[in-house]
C-alpha cells in the first residue's frame, strides 16, 4: 500500500469505521482513538491495497480492537451515546415532535442489544444493505434480517408505549 | 421513504421515526482531518526514531571497528628500526630470541608485535642472522630476499651487490625470479646478469669474519676492499689511480687495529702508499709516484 493509497483508503473508510465503533457502543472519543489505531496498524502492516479485502479487514480490526478494549477494561460496553438530531423543521410543533421522538429513540438505542443496534444503525445511518452488513459483520443475510426484526420490534414497542 | 431501498418494507417505521433515525448521527470532537494530521505526524516520527537508534547502534559499532582496526594496524605496522652508522657494529635481539649482528652502515627494521604471525625483517647493509627454529623467517632487502626456517646465515646487501652465506641449516635466496637454496658453508651471490650464483668452496670466515672484527679478502678488488675499510673506520679512502681499483687483494685486516695500521699493512702488500689528507680522509697511490 502506497502512501497515496493509504490516504484514499483513510478518506473512504475512516468515518464509517469510527461510526461503526459508536454503534457497537464505544463513546465518540474512544471510537476516534480506536479508529485511529486501526488505521495506524493498517499502515504499519504494509499490506497490498485491495478495495474489498481492505474494507473487510478494517471492520474486522475495528471490531477486534473494540472487543479487546472492553475485555481489558473489564467493563461491558454500555451504550449511552447521544446521536445528534439533524432534522429541522420550520414548524415549531413539528420540531418539538421530532425532539420528543429523538429522546425516545435514544432510550431505545441504549436499551437495544449491541448486535441489534449495530445492524440497525448501519442500515439506517450508513444506508448499508442487509447483504453488505452481512458481509462486513461476517454474518448470514438471514441473521442480519433477524437482528433487524428484533431492533424494529423494540422500536415499535417504544412507539406504542408513547 | 420510497428511496430507501436498503430498508425492507416489513422493517419500516413510521415516517417521523424514520426521519429521526436516519438523521441522528454521532458527533465527534476530532475531525477526520485532525486524525489524519495526527497520524501523519506519527508516521513521520517513527522512521526518524528508528533512524536515531540505528545511528546510535551504528556509531558504537563503527567506533568498535575503528578501535579494532587501529589497534590491529598499530600492532601490525608498529616498526622497530635499528640503524648502525659507518664505523660501528651492533646487535639486535628479535622477539623470538633470534639474534642479528649488524655490520657497519646497516639498517634493520621489523614489526615486533606482529612477529608471531610474520617473522620478517628489512635489512640494507650486512647482517649475520642466528634464527631460532620456527615458521619461515624472511630477510627482505632491495637486492633480494632470503628465506629460512631456523639457521644462521649472513646477508650482505650493499649498493648493487647481494651475497648470502649460510653457516648452518638451509637457506633459500631469491632475487626476482632467480632462486637458489644453500646449506652449510655455501654462499649465493648476485651476478651482474641478475642471476644468483651458488658457490660451494666458500670460506666461512671470508663472509662472517666481520662478526669477530676479522675482514678477510680472497682475490677481492681494491675497490671492494677500500669500500669495506671506509665503512668500518668511517673514513673517506680515495684511490688516486683508477687502474689500482681493479687490483686484486688477498689478505685480511682486523677492525680493532688502528686505521693507519690497517692501511699500512694493505699498502705494503700491494706496493702502494697511503697518506692522510685530513682527519677522516685518506688516499692511496702507487709507490713510485
Amino acid at each position: 500500500m502506497t502512501r497515496q493509497e493509504f490516504k484514499i483508503c483513510f478518506n473512504q473508510y475512516f468515518d464509517a469505521i469510527r461510526r461503526y465503533l459508536v454503534y457497537r457502543g464505544a463513546d465518540t472519543e474512544l471510537a476516534t482513538d480506536i479508529a485511529q489505531d486501526v488505521f495506524m496498524k493498517l499502515w504499519e502492516k504494509k499490506l497490498e491495497f485491495e478495495e474489498g479485502r481492505t474494507k473487510s479487514l478494517l471492520y474486522k480490526m475495528a471490531s477486534d480492537a473494540f472487543v479487546s478494549h472492553f475485555r481489558k477494561a473489564q467493563v461491558a460496553a454500555k451504550y449511552e451515546q447521544s446521536l445528534e438530531l439533524k432534522v429541522e423543521s420550520n414548524d415549531p410543533h413539528k420540531q418539538l415532535e421530532y425532539e420528543e421522538v429523538h429522546g425516545q429513540y435514544l432510550i431505545a438505542m441504549s436499551i437495544m442489544g449491541e448486535k441489534q443496534r449495530e445492524v440497525f444503525l448501519m442500515n439506517r445511518i450508513e444506508e448499508m444493505t442487509y447483504r453488505e452488513i452481512a458481509k462486513r459483520l461476517d454474518l448470514s443475510v438471514k441473521a442480519v434480517e433477524k437482528r433487524m426484526s428484533q431492533a424494529i420490534g423494540l422500536l415499535r414497542e417504544r412507539l406504542i408505549k408513547k | 421513504m420510497s428511496t430507501n431501498q436498503h430498508i425492507k418494507d416489513e422493517h419500516k417505521l413510521p415516517e417521523d421515526w424514520e426521519k429521526v433515525a436516519r438523521h441522528s448521527e454521532p458527533q465527534f470532537s476530532r475531525s477526520k482531518d485532525d486524525v489524519w494530521n495526527d497520524m501523519v505526524a506519527q508516521i513521520h516520527e517513527q522512521p526518524k526514531e528508528s533512524k536515531v537508534i540505528q545511528l546510535r547502534w551504528f556509531k558504537y559499532a563503527a567506533a568498535a571497528v575503528v578501535l579494532l582496526l587501529s589497534t590491529t594496524a598499530f600492532l601490525r605496522f608498529y616498526t622497530e628500526s635499528v640503524s648502525i652508522p659507518a664505523g660501528l657494529h651492533g646487535s639486535v635481539s628479535l622477539p623470538d630470541g633470534s639474534t642479528v649482528e649488524l655490520n657497519a652502515a646497516t639498517e634493520l627494521s621489523f614489526h615486533p608485535f606482529w612477529w608471531q604471525f610474520d617473522r620478517s625483517v628489512k635489512m640494507e647493509g650486512e647482517a649475520f642472522f642466528n634464527v631460532k627454529k620456527g615458521s619461515s623467517f624472511l630477510v627482505l632487502s632491495k637486492n633480494g630476499t632470503t628465506t629460512v626456517l631456523g639457521t644462521s646465515f649472513n646477508v650482505n646487501s650493499r649498493e648493487d651487490g647481494y651475497t648470502v652465506f649460510c653457516k648452518s641449516g638451509k637457506v633459500s635466496v631469491q632475487h626476482e625470479t632467480s632462486e637458489v637454496v644453500i646449506t652449510y658453508n655455501e654462499s649465493a651471490q648476485l651476478k651482474a646478469n641478475g642471476e644468483l650464483e651458488k658457490r660451494t668452496d666458500a670460506n666461512g670466515s671470508e663472509f662472517i669474519g666481520w662478526i669477530d672484527n676479522q675482514f678477510i679478502f680472497n682475490a677481492k678488488s681494491l675497490r671492494d676492499v677500500t669500500r669495506e675499510i671506509e665503512l668500518q673506520y668511517d673514513i673517506d679512502l680515495n684511490i688516486v689511480e683508477d687502474d689500482v681499483a681493479d687490483w686484486k687483494f688477498t689478505g685480511a685486516f682486523n677492525r680493532s687495529d688502528d686505521v693507519k695500521e690497517t692501511l699500512e699493512v694493505i699498502s705494503i702488500s700491494m706496493g702502494l702508499k697511503f697518506e692522510q689528507n685530513s682527519d677522516r680522509s685518506y688516499s692511496v697511490r702507487k709507490q713510485n709516484h
